[in-house]
């Protein structure tokens, strides 16, 4: 399971589901109270809040550091920083003149921001690169191109085509020589990331794209590591030019229906990634509203343990609400037993079920409710579970300690009674105390003993 | 209800020209939310309209369609504040049938749902072919549009403009279409509708063809010849041998222009949009020429 599991479907194995990559790239800081900014400079920010993901969101793979401006910023571009997105490219400079950047500044484990992206690389891969594959991303040498040049890249594809297929080589040679970095620093697979693939015409892709990337994705096999491909936008048209230049893997948000594409990715035996909406689903969606994409989206996938794996669309937005991913991730991992909750969720009227709620003005000692998806199969239910059955361990008869699984009808409909959002949830004398955020035992001590 | 203008197109294209001119015509509670890095300040110009409150979002990256996170949180907080519009100034990537959806998803969610009074779309007529050339967001701004601009028009030749205006019409073959100079809209009568994309745009197929000289080509043979091909190539440029050496030619903007190289060769590099053999059209120019070469 976990990395092998990716690993076998990049091989374009049968495997005993669909692999699970969320990209909790400036979202990562949220779990551990970092901004986006801390996240994308600070080595230790970072190790941490990578770690947090690993053990809330049990991923297959995982992301290092998603920021599609390391390599302009090496090349000179000026960044412009934002607490909760990733930074934007604020000065493009070739946007005077068609030139081409030195050889001299290819990247270097002393260039940028590398040695901090590097040393994360080497910590995490030493934490949990045995059971979890890293991934090393890198900005697709279209976007840096134009992240060089500005948006006259795309008046010089009419005027000076000859010019745009140099500064693309360029940028090719640039990620080839970074990727190769991230390799020597444990990587697992390089997912070169490229979403302005999704702007040009299969044409233009033909022209330009197509023999830089299949450069690149010859590099990175050489490299004896997997490739994957990643775009944004409504690039259904070159999808099959994408396949072309041979990646191990593609990757899609939700602009494209996985269902479409999947004829096109298996000719060509090109295993696909995607593509839980960002905003509509992940940031705004409610926790059922998450289990209930990925089983449908899983669902709608034909032959989904082969060739397939479930992840957002793109980097998720920073305030996604973590019981979301939680969510999310118990359906691709159990994806058997939420489809059912799924279906008694919707099917079922929770009215009838007669639930008694604890008359909590009266209890004569505390009462701890934990609310799981399922404590044997969700890390964050097992470690909030945890964190309960340790203070019960503290404080034995003083205290009782009682959890609901949401995988029983009863507990749906006591959920709904009670008015809980999100799983997993601790309440304290049927007071809402935690949800997805687990507690250490210092602080629920306190709280426990401030009901005593 | 607080009515919602996106503003459509591509960089330079006339958008902030238009909310400014836009706004002093429809004084009132007005926000406007900037999602076009790099683009020119307006917020100065804007604000001396006490009721305007402008907003800058840029969801993490200008090139990135996928984000839209900061769009739907803006677009939810002014939902709350009572505006009587909000005026929508779209990054020139922006896919608006995403954005459409947004707002669609938006409107579940709050007590107010917007109504959308309609999509404008700015085209500069001087840089639009090459730009719909390049980019399939502008071919998709063009298609959601309930109303479009051709803008600059005293800036393109009339040619270009009657070609343009049949690639706005394949993309959009029922929004309103205004030529203008200053990105106004005089008319705000037009119906917004529910649209899609074209389920087939065809790509505006990219040829390329190489010819070889096999000698020196006089600087007026190259001229005839450059004026010939410009009819129906978009490019014409290589390296021509010269009696004391090499030169970089190109044929554009109707005369020709030389540039010292280092380089070698002799040849043209023809490129042209549309459908149509370019080798067939381009041999036939240079057997009438009488100059001999191949072409590849």
């Amino acid at each position: 399971m976990g990395k092998q599991l990716l690993f076998d479907i990049l091989e374009h194995k049968k495997a005993a589901r669909p692999a699970w990559v969320p990209f909790a790239g400036i979202h990562a800081g949220k779990l551990t109270g970092a901004t986006a900014i801390q996240v994308l400079k600070d080595e230790d920010k970072l190790y941490d809040a990578l770690m947090e993901v690993n053990k809330l969101y049990r991923p297959d793979g995982q992301p290092v550091l998603f920021d599609l401006q390391v390599e302009a910023e090496i090349l000179g571009c000026e960044l412009q920083w934002s607490e909760d997105t990733p930074p934007t490219v604020k000065t493009h400079p070739y946007d005077e003149a068609r030139l081409i950047p030195c050889r001299c500044k290819m990247p270097t484990k002393e260039s940028g921001r590398l040695p901090m992206i590097l040393r994360t690389m080497e910590r995490l891969k030493a934490s949990v690169g045995e059971t979890t594959a890293l991934y090393g991303l890198v900005c697709g040498p279209f976007t840096l191109a134009s992240h060089l040049r500005g948006t006259e890249i795309f008046m010089d594809m009419f005027d000076e085509p000859e010019y745009v297929s140099d500064l693309i080589a360029y940028c090719a040679d640039f990620i080839i020589a970074e990727a190769k970095l991230y390799v020597e620093a444990g990587m697992d697979v390089i997912a070169v990331v490229d979403p302005l693939v999704s702007q040009i015409s299969s044409d233009h892709f033909e022209e330009f794209l197509t023999a830089p990337y299949t450069k690149i994705f010859e590099e990175i096999r050489k490299m004896g590591v997997y490739s994957s491909f990643f775009v944004c936008g409504d690039a259904t048209r070159n999808i099959e030019c994408m396949c072309k230049t041979n990646p191990d893997s593609i990757s899609v948000d939700e602009n494209i229906r996985i269902a479409d594409i999947r004829p096109i990715t298996e000719k060509y035996n090109v295993a696909v990634g995607g593509n839980i909406p960002l905003t509509t689903v992940m940031l705004h969606g409610s926790q059922q509203d998450n289990m209930k994409y990925v089983v449908e989206l899983i669902d709608s996938v034909k032959d989904s343990n082969h060739n397939f794996i479930v992840s957002p669309g793109c980097d998720m937005p920073y305030d996604v609400p973590v019981e979301n991913t939680i969510g999310a991730a118990q359906a691709v991992l159990e994806y058997e037993k939420v489809k059912e909750l799924v279906k008694n969720y919707e099917a079922t009227d929770y009215s009838k079920f007669d639930i008694v709620i604890p008359d909590y003005a009266h209890l004569k000692k505390p009462l701890i409710e934990v609310f799981t998806l399922d404590s044997s199969s969700c890390a964050a239910c097992t470690y909030m579970m945890g964190m309960a059955n340790a203070a019960k361990e503290k404080y034995g008869d003083k205290i009782d300690v009682v959890e609901y699984k949401f995988t029983v009808k009863e507990n749906i409909a006591r959920v709904m009674k009670m008015g809980i959002k999100q799983l997993p949830s601790m309440l304290i004398n049927g007071e809402l105390k935690y949800s997805s955020i687990i507690p250490g035992l210092d602080e629920l001590s306190k709280e426990i003993e401030a009901k005593l | 209800m607080t009515e919602v203008w996106f503003v459509l197109g591509y960089l330079g294209s006339g958008k902030t020209t238009f909310v400014k001119d836009f706004l002093a015509r429809h004084p009132g509670r007005n926000a406007v939310l900037v999602n076009d890095f790099g683009a020119e300040d307006v917020d100065g110009a804007l604000l001396k309209h006490a009721a305007v409150k402008v907003e800058s979002i840029f969801d993490g990256s200008v090139f990135c369609s996928c984000r839209s996170e900061k769009f739907a949180e803006a677009m939810i907080a002014l939902s709350e504040e009572g505006y009587e519009r909000v005026i929508v100034e779209t990054s020139g990537l922006s896919n608006p049938f995403q954005m459409r959806k947004i707002l669609a998803f938006i409107n579940g969610r709050v007590r107010e749902p917007y109504r959308m009074r309609g999509a404008v779309c700015i085209v500069d007529a001087r840089n639009a072919e090459k730009v719909l050339y390049a980019l399939n967001a502008v071919k998709m701004q063009i298609a959601a549009a309930d109303v479009i601009l051709v803008n600059k028009t005293d800036l393109a030749d009339k040619a270009s403009l009657v070609r343009l205006e049949g690639a706005v019409r394949a993309l959009n073959a029922d929004a309103p279409l205004y030529f203008t100079t200053g990105a106004r809209l005089e008319d705000e009568n037009f119906a917004v509708k529910e649209r899609t994309l074209p389920a087939q745009i065809e790509d505006i197929t990219v040829q390329k063809a190489k010819a070889e000289f096999q000698e020196i080509l006089s600087a007026e043979e190259l001229c005839a010849l450059g004026e010939k091909l410009s009819a129906f190539c978009h490019r014409i440029k290589g390296i021509v041998r010269r009696e004391n050496g090499y030169t970089v030619f190109e044929f554009a903007d109707g005369k020709p222009h030389w540039e010292e190289t280092d380089k070698e060769g002799n040849f043209l590099i023809l490129l042209a949009a549309g459908k149509f053999s370019l080798r067939e059209r381009a041999g036939q120019v240079l057997k009438e020429s009488g100059v001999a070469y191949t072409l590849c």
